[in-house]
């Protein structure tokens, strides 16, 4: 799979090159085309001729010249009084309008007496009213059933939300916004239904997470298609909150207007844009501080040696350490003989500093609406020498420019320039340190210098900080988009064409430049500090590589829309194009020797063994695709969606796939013969959608004979190159990539989702529920598990696995005031499993080892009854390890033969991924106080946690082991690397462990996320605008977690060893203000 | 009206013409080669062979596993023991199982089918190819080349699996895939074929800039190591752990057919004396730089690593003592060391042997190929004492209290001398021209001589055992009987060790006390008036079971194919 990179560019915009404009030339005439198309559909739906003649035709604007036009003012509030900023008011029958400003006022010039003004703002009634003779309106807006007539964006259009018929969550900009979470994706955990989110780890910038839509249903990429503003995105970690206006996710049927992409569900994000009015200033600056959310208390120096000592009596070896050491390192008088290190306090500061600041303006005039923002964010990671960080800088302008009456111009730029900043050696290599470096080693002298460490002087208080040189990484993302929206009433009323030419640039500039560092060893007798290099793999010689990455992507898209009502039918429909190409290309050079440590430059290395590579890729996308939405009395709903899809991806005759969806929804409460349940029920509907999705992420060319050349990784095992010759010279050489199959396409998800809205108790109480049934078919999975290696064949991805995904979810929301007092409350729930039906097997793998019917990353365990309690209990079991003692697992012999062996394994029903996550959320408010809080868990999760490294292990390894004083232990006793019986027992296809089932641990928790206090002091006491004060917690303690009591974080994927928990997810607390002005 | 209607339907129809953007799909693979190109031209043809090369031996066991990169196997032979935190990684001590195939060796099965279908692909493909055409001669030679390596893979599946299936062919995804293991002998008669049939086509020599590339020489060197080990114990029924034909070789005349095999090159060379050395430090340089002697080797030079770009896997880094920033991962056997004779030509069982100072007086090969207390390596002494009284007298350098990782200190007493270059640093030093060699003359001698042992030609025998000996400075070797073959087999360990030899050569002559043995050390103190001294002990016992003679077939792959049997014991 080629991954599209995260985020990188250059720092200049790109200009648009006579290509470019070929294509927005192009893509003019596209609108044409669609626009012709429209007329057709036009043409069949009303089954009226269509005129061209214009001289009937007058322009509205010129009608009603004889009425007086006059300004009209006014305010607008909600029901407790407060002012309403952004509402719209609107004209009937026009274009013509403007919104509210911060005081909630608004001021409307050229209306008649005869005009009505339309005064609609999200989540509250629309109201119309006459003006009459009236030049002063004050308008009361009353809260409607909750959120059904909020807009909200889907694929290609806007709906209100109770006349969707998918199934849809959106999250709007107000909670976005109050989130600290550095990482946007992350901070959606426990908020959505059907979003499962794992915050897998905090390193700076680089954002660690699981985020799926309703679970995993194929063995390949499960990640959604994450669109901003209609073009593709590869996530939206970084975004600055602020600047959305709303988030959106397709989860079902409701995601088929995006056809080969859909299937694993769609995020889509919009951006605010300007609404006219006075600017109005926004400033949000935050300053947060945080820490690991777990680290265990690890292993001291005495501890170890009796560890290890225990090993190597296990063993029969000779004890490491005598008595007397280990009572030296109990003592802790001898810090330099000997020491009580512990690597990872040496390597992690206590708290890790972040401030982030934004600031954006919107207004407009009548003619031009501006949304322009700037946001800068500074992390620092939690190193202790201040090496590692990531800072940000966000720009985004959005203009929305009125041509014409009937014509809007959008144009959108936004750029994004990050720069991480790291040590010269590689994070992984620093972890492996903190755990596998010994606790009876010295980290640092008292005199203060650096000791040896680990191998090689691998010590991770040094390797962490720039003494080991620096990898400085700019990440540019820049995107452009010209948009136009052209209302065609006048040819047919309800119709218009809009469209865009996206066009994305990424780039990325590495320069990563490693320099061995300096540590001491102490000597005895001489009492003298004996300098020494320390160096990594990479070996003692300094070495500087330069890399360079750039991405271009252009999207073109035409759509005609017609959406009108005939009395009781309504009808929104559209048909458009769409296509995207892209490209990436990337280019490294590396040279070593350096003559000294300050000077990085590539000029500065030596000729002899420099080396340089580059790739390049391109891809292609091509969409039509269409919508009809009707609904009979906005009771009775249906949607069909169809779209037909071409992707690079696959060979000729392969390409093209038809994607339809159908949705239908009955809003039953406005059934007369419900009208009985008229004082409590607001709202009650059902919807049911069923869809044909696709997921097409996949390697290119895998239907052509394709031979690689040379090695691009230089770290292959089976290189493509080889020396020949007295000196030793390097040929390149080709290999087989793969064998072709031409017949290799996307996998398809039959989607079925069925569900039910209700609000009642006069909007008080709200919910939802949805059950989903997805089949996913034609996954593309190697034949690796049933072809024998010896065939020795490179096999291609071939369309053979079939998974059903199923489950449901559930939310429920309460909300009411009582006196000055507001509070709500509300949760959700998601229950998503999945389960193999077909996947390629081994002929003859065992019934419990059988992968069908259990989740996809099932854990494969030795089972055992626990821990063997005394070599009484050993000598009696039948089957045991030859060679077990007391102490030691206590395996099954699951097939009866007598042995423990692999065929004595079993496939768990249960993986790392949650099949249940909840959220839930509340807030109380009082007078200018608001409290607000959400707690996030998961249940039904397993995780392997698992320590044998020799080094700094948690304590818990230690104190919770099998000894003779300790018989009923949930541990083995000491174990070393690589044991026989408590260790790992085979390693599995994929490159991980199997152990006994006891090395599983429950993964539920319950955590508490957010908690949040924000006092608002209006601009009515402080004169300059709204000022909100706010103090914010984020992941601050987890309950229920088996994992947890260990000190460690149930939401890491597992620990076999430290090695994917070394850098945890973060706990932090915010102080920040936000001024409106 | 009628008139805008055709109007609207050409301009549709010249939009949608103009508008065709469906071949914005027809992207191109820029990341890769067709096969036309490749096999219509024998320059391009050529690369395809130089990737199969990779398909021979290095300094590491397994380049999949981090270890593995670092060491060979003489870890898991009667030579060395893996030194570092006790680790059992080559899973000798747990015994192999066929669900955790045996440690270091775990890809050796998989791996080496990669190749033999990447060669299968290009031999199905060679015949009709337009470079035939182009330039019949060179690719046939690139043809023998490719048989040549196959042969090559095949001979190292034979001897760490017993029989295994023979593919000549390419498997294709519709193909089927229930592979039947072939017998022993049916596997040494097609590799012998195929040897034969290169060795009629491959050049004798090449020049230099080729060193590295097959010659005749070194088919007929893969030849007569496979001939050997079939015609030897582990493989005769009378004998055989299992009398499956997946382990047995039976022909009357394979003693014969073995000598034969040696004399080919025998003749070849001229029975030339071998490169003369006038000392040990002349010895260690056989190692350090092609010559003559050299029949097939794999090249290194002065940029690359044995692994991609890690500074850490060539074996100046992985071999030394920790006090010189090596990891001295392979730790010679305190009993493997006792093979080495005396100066005088007397083993270590005899006279000569001073059991106080186990060290002195032996042959040059012991101070070539080995590193012990207090011998003199890269300008001071090797130091694996522990001082009695370290404010008086230090720790030594390379103890476990020394410099450097004291994990990785001897526990044997002695490390790995033999292949070091001490003109570059231990740490990320590149040895200019240090070749991994598979194959030399010396070997085809000791081959020689083993096969005319068992053919009662114990005159020529010793003529070629002495050839080897007397390079080495020993004086002329005079026994006779199985005391010669004794002769043979010793020779063969000191002048062949740590070359990836041992492992198979203990288990072909069944050498049960050098497979299952104890690991023994010797562990040097410096006393308080400064005397270093040294107790003999021992650190752990090797067990042996006789499904070891062979590595187990993972047993993924017999889930995977029932028809592929698994090895006896496993």
């Amino acid at each position: 799979m080629k991954k599209i990179r995260k985020f990188k560019a250059t720092p200049d915009f790109p200009e648009l090159d006579n290509f470019a404009f070929k294509k927005i030339l192009k893509i003019l005439q596209l609108s044409a085309f669609c626009f012709i198309l429209s007329i057709f559909q036009v043409m069949a739906s009303e089954g009226t001729e269509l005129s061209f003649d214009n001289e009937n035709e007058k322009p509205e604007s010129i009608s009603g010249t004889v009425d007086q036009q006059k300004t009209i003012s006014g305010t607008i509030r909600d029901e407790k009084g407060n002012p309403l900023p952004g509402v719209s008011v609107v004209i009937k029958g026009t274009t013509q309008g403007t919104s509210t400003d911060i005081n909630g006022q608004f001021s409307l010039a050229g209306v008649t007496d005869d005009a009505t003004l339309v005064i609609s703002f999200i989540g509250m009634k629309t109201q119309e009213i006459l003006i009459g003779n009236q030049t002063k309106i004050d308008v009361v807006l009353e809260e409607e059933a909750i959120g059904l007539k909020e807009v909200v964006v889907t694929g290609y259009t806007t709906r209100a939300k109770g006349e969707l018929t998918g199934s849809i969550s959106t999250i709007s900009s107000a909670t976005i916004e109050k989130s600290s979470n550095k990482d946007l994706a992350k901070s959606l955990e426990g908020r959505v239904p059907g979003l499962i989110v794992n915050d897998r780890g905090g390193y700076p910038g680089d954002g660690e997470m699981t985020l799926l839509i309703r679970g995993k249903s194929t063995l390949n990429n499960n990640s959604p298609l994450v669109l901003i503003d209609g073009i593709t995105a590869g996530d939206f970690s970084n975004l600055a909150p602020q600047d959305i206006e709303s988030l959106t996710v397709l989860k079902d049927g409701a995601a088929a207007i995006y056809g080969a992409r859909a299937a694993n569900g769609v995020i889509l994000i919009t951006t605010k844009r300007g609404k006219t009015g006075k600017p109005v200033f926004n400033l949000t600056s935050s300053y947060a501080l945080s820490t690991f959310a777990s680290f265990p208390k690890l292993m001291s120096s005495e501890q170890h040696a009796i560890y290890e000592n225990e090993i190597a009596d296990r063993k029969g070896l000779a004890p490491r350490f005598t008595q007397e050491e280990i009572d030296k390192f109990a003592a802790g008088t001898d810090p330099v003989k000997y020491p009580n290190t512990n690597f990872a306090e040496l390597t992690f500061a206590d708290y890790s500093p972040e401030s982030r600041t934004s600031i954006s303006v919107t207004g407009g005039t009548d003619n031009v609406n501006y949304f322009v923002s700037g946001d800068y964010t500074n992390q620092k990671g939690i190193y202790e020498s201040g090496a590692l960080g990531f800072k940000q800088f966000q720009l985004r302008s959005n203009l929305d420019i009125k041509l014409r009456k009937d014509f809007n111009l959008g144009v959108d730029l936004s750029g994004r320039f990050g720069v991480n900043n790291e040590p010269g050696v590689n994070a992984g290599y620093i972890y492996k340190h903190i755990y596998a470096d010994e606790p009876t080693q010295v980290g640092i002298y008292p005199n203060g210098l650096v000791a040896w460490g680990g191998e090689s002087g691998a010590n991770p208080y040094i390797m962490s900080s720039n003494e080991s040189g620096f990898l400085k990484k700019g990440n540019n993302d820049l995107r452009g988009k010209l948009s136009f929206d052209w209302k065609l009433d006048k040819l047919t009323k309800g119709l218009s064409v809009n469209g865009f030419a996206g066009y994305r640039r990424m780039s990325s500039d590495t320069k990563s430049w490693y320099t061995p560092w300096t540590y001491y060893t102490y000597v005895e007798g001489t009492d003298e500090y004996v300098p020494s290099t320390g160096y990594t793999q990479s070996g003692p010689s300094a070495i500087l590589r330069e890399t360079f990455w750039k991405y271009d992507e252009l999207m073109l898209n035409a759509v005609a829309h017609y959406d009108r009502t005939f009395n009781d039918h309504t009808i929104k429909s559209f048909v458009g194009y769409e296509q995207m190409t892209s490209q990436d290309h990337t280019f490294w050079a590396e040279r070593k020797d350096f003559p000294s440590k300050d000077h990085p430059e590539l000029f500065a290395g030596s000729d002899e063994g420099q080396s340089s590579s580059g790739t390049s890729n391109e891809w292609g996308r091509v969409n039509y695709f269409g919508s009809l939405s009707y609904d009979y009395m906005k009771k009775y709903f249906l949607d069909l969606t169809v779209r037909r899809d071409g992707s690079s991806n696959f060979g000729p005759g392969k390409r093209f796939g038809i994607f339809p969806q159908v949705g239908v929804s009955w809003s039953i409460a406005d059934e007369p013969f419900l009208d009985f349940t008229n004082n409590w029920l607001d709202a009650f509907k059902i919807r049911a959608s069923w869809a044909i999705m696709g997921n097409d992420r996949i390697g290119a060319f895998q239907y052509l004979t394709r031979y690689n050349y040379g090695s691009s990784n230089a770290n292959a095992a089976q290189p493509n190159y080889y020396i020949f010759g007295v000196t030793g010279v390097k040929y390149n050489g080709y290999a087989s990539a793969n064998v072709p199959n031409p017949d290799i396409t996307w996998e398809t998800a039959d989607m079925k989702n069925l569900g039910v809205n209700f609000v009642i108790l006069k909007n008080k109480l709200s919910g939802g529920i949805n059950y989903f049934y997805q089949k996913r078919e034609d996954i593309l999975i190697t034949r690796n598990a049933s072809i024998p290696d010896a065939v020795g064949i490179t096999l291609p991805a071939e369309n053979l696995g079939k998974v059903d995904n199923y489950g449901w979810e559930f939310e429920l929301a309460w909300n009411h005031k009582i006196g000055e007092v507001g509070y709500n409350i509300g949760m959700n729930f998601t229950l998503a499993k999945n389960e193999v039906v077909y996947l390629d097997e081994a002929a003859d793998v065992p019934e419990l080892m059988k992968r069908e019917g259990h989740p996809m990353d099932a854990y494969i365990v030795y089972p055992t009854f626990g821990i063997f309690h005394d070599s009484l209990q050993v000598a009696t079991t039948t089957a045991t390890k030859p060679g077990t003692v007391e102490g030691e697992p206590a395996y099954i012999d699951t097939d009866g033969n007598g042995i423990i062996n692999a065929n004595d394994r079993i496939r768990t029903f249960s993986s790392n991924i949650p099949e249940v996550q909840y959220g839930i959320f509340g807030s109380v408010s009082y007078k200018g106080f608001d409290l607000s809080f959400l707690l996030q868990g998961q249940a039904k999760a397993e995780m392997v946690v698992f320590f044998d490294q020799q080094g700094a292990k948690p304590e818990y390894v230690y104190t919770e082991r099998w000894t003779p004083e300790n018989r009923d232990s949930r541990y083995p006793r000491a174990f070393g690397l690589l044991d026989t019986y408590s260790g790992a027992q085979s390693v599995a296809s994929d490159g991980n462990n199997e152990f006994a089932d006891l090395w599983l641990h429950n993964a539920s928790y319950l955590k508490l996320k957010e908690v949040e206090l924000r006092y608002t002091l209006t601009k009515e006491k402080i004169k300059v605008g709204n000022l909100k004060l706010f103090v914010r917690g984020s992941n601050l303690f987890t309950m229920f977690s088996e994992v947890n009591k260990l000190g460690l974080d149930p939401e890491a994927t597992g620990y076999d060893n430290f090695r994917l928990g070394t850098y945890t997810s973060l706990k932090s607390y915010t102080f920040g203000l936000n001024l409106t002005f | 009206m009628k008139n805008i209607k055709l109007r609207l339907i050409l301009i549709v129809f010249t939009l949608l013409a103009t508008v065709s953007c469906e071949k914005v799909l027809d992207t191109e693979a820029k990341d890769a080669f067709a096969e036309d190109l490749i096999y219509s031209d024998p320059d391009q043809l050529v690369k395809l062979v130089y990737t199969a090369y990779n398909s021979t031996e290095g300094w590491a066991i397994n380049r999949y596993d981090w270890w593995g990169r670092r060491f060979n196997n003489e870890g898991a032979a009667f030579e060395a023991r893996y030194n570092f935190k006790n680790t059992d990684y080559y899973r000798i001590i747990a015994g192999w199982t066929s669900s955790n195939p045996s440690g270091a060796f775990k890809n050796k099965w998989g791996d080496y089918w990669d190749y033999v279908r990447s060669i299968n692909e290009f031999l199905d493909r060679i015949d009709d190819c337009e470079a035939m055409q182009v330039n019949p001669d060179r690719v046939n030679i690139l043809k023998a080349e490719m048989k040549f390596l196959r042969a090559n893979v095949y001979f190292k599946l034979i001897s760490y699996f017993g029989g295994v299936p023979i593919m000549e062919h390419a498997l294709g995804l519709k193909d089927d895939f229930n592979l039947v293991r072939d017998s022993y002998e049916d596997c040494v008669d097609f590799i012998v074929n195929e040897l034969d049939e290169a060795a009629a086509v491959l050049p004798e020599s090449r020049p230099d800039k080729e060193f590295g590339r097959a010659t005749k020489l070194s088919a007929l060197a893969v030849k007569s190591r496979t001939l050997l080990y079939a015609a030897s114990k582990l493989h005769d029924p009378a004998f055989a752990p299992s009398n499956d034909p997946l382990y047995i070789y039976t022909k009357s005349s394979k003693w014969q057919d073995a000598a034969d095999a040696a004399k080919a090159i025998v003749d070849l060379v001229g029975a030339r004396d071998l490169i003369a050395t006038a000392n040990a430090k002349a010895y260690q340089e056989l190692f350090l730089k092609p010559n003559a002697d050299i029949l097939f080797a794999r090249p290194y030079s002065s940029v690359y690593f044995e692994f991609g770009d890690d500074a850490t896997t060539l074996w100046d880094q992985t071999q030394s003592p920790n006090g010189y920033g090596g990891w001295g991962i392979s730790t010679p056997n305190l009993l493997f060391t006792m093979q080495f004779n005396m100066a005088d030509g007397t083993g270590t069982a005899g006279a000569s042997f001073d059991p106080a100072k186990p060290n002195d007086n032996r042959e040059v090969r012991f101070y070539a190929d080995l590193l012990y207390n207090g011998a003199q390596f890269r300008a001071r002494d090797v130091q694996y004492y522990l001082s009695v009284n370290p404010t008086a007298y230090p720790n030594g350098l390379d103890s476990p209290k020394g410099e450097g990782n004291p994990l990785h200190s001897s526990a044997t007493g002695y490390n790995m001398r033999k292949f070091q270059d001490e003109n570059v640093p231990v740490a990320g030093g590149i040895s200019p021209q240090r070749p991994y060699i598979h194959y030399r003359l010396a070997e085809i001698y000791l081959n020689y001589a083993e096969a005319l042992y068992h053919l009662s030609d114990e005159v020529t025998a010793r003529e070629f055992l002495n050839k080897v000996s007397k390079r080495a400075l020993q004086p002329d070797i005079t026994a006779t009987g199985t005391a010669l073959l004794e002769a043979i087999k010793r020779e063969r360990r000191v002048e062949l060790c740590f070359e990836g030899h041992n492992f198979f050569d203990e288990r072909r002559w069944m050498e049960v006390a050098h497979l299952g043995f104890a690991e023994k050390g010797h562990k040097w103190t410096k006393a308080a008036d400064g005397t270093v001294s040294f107790v003999e002990y021992l650190i752990a016992t090797r067990p042996w079971w006789d499904k070891m003679y062979y590595l187990p077939i993972p047993n993924t792959e017999v889930e995977k194919a029932s028809s592929i049997l698994q090895n006896y014991g496993y």
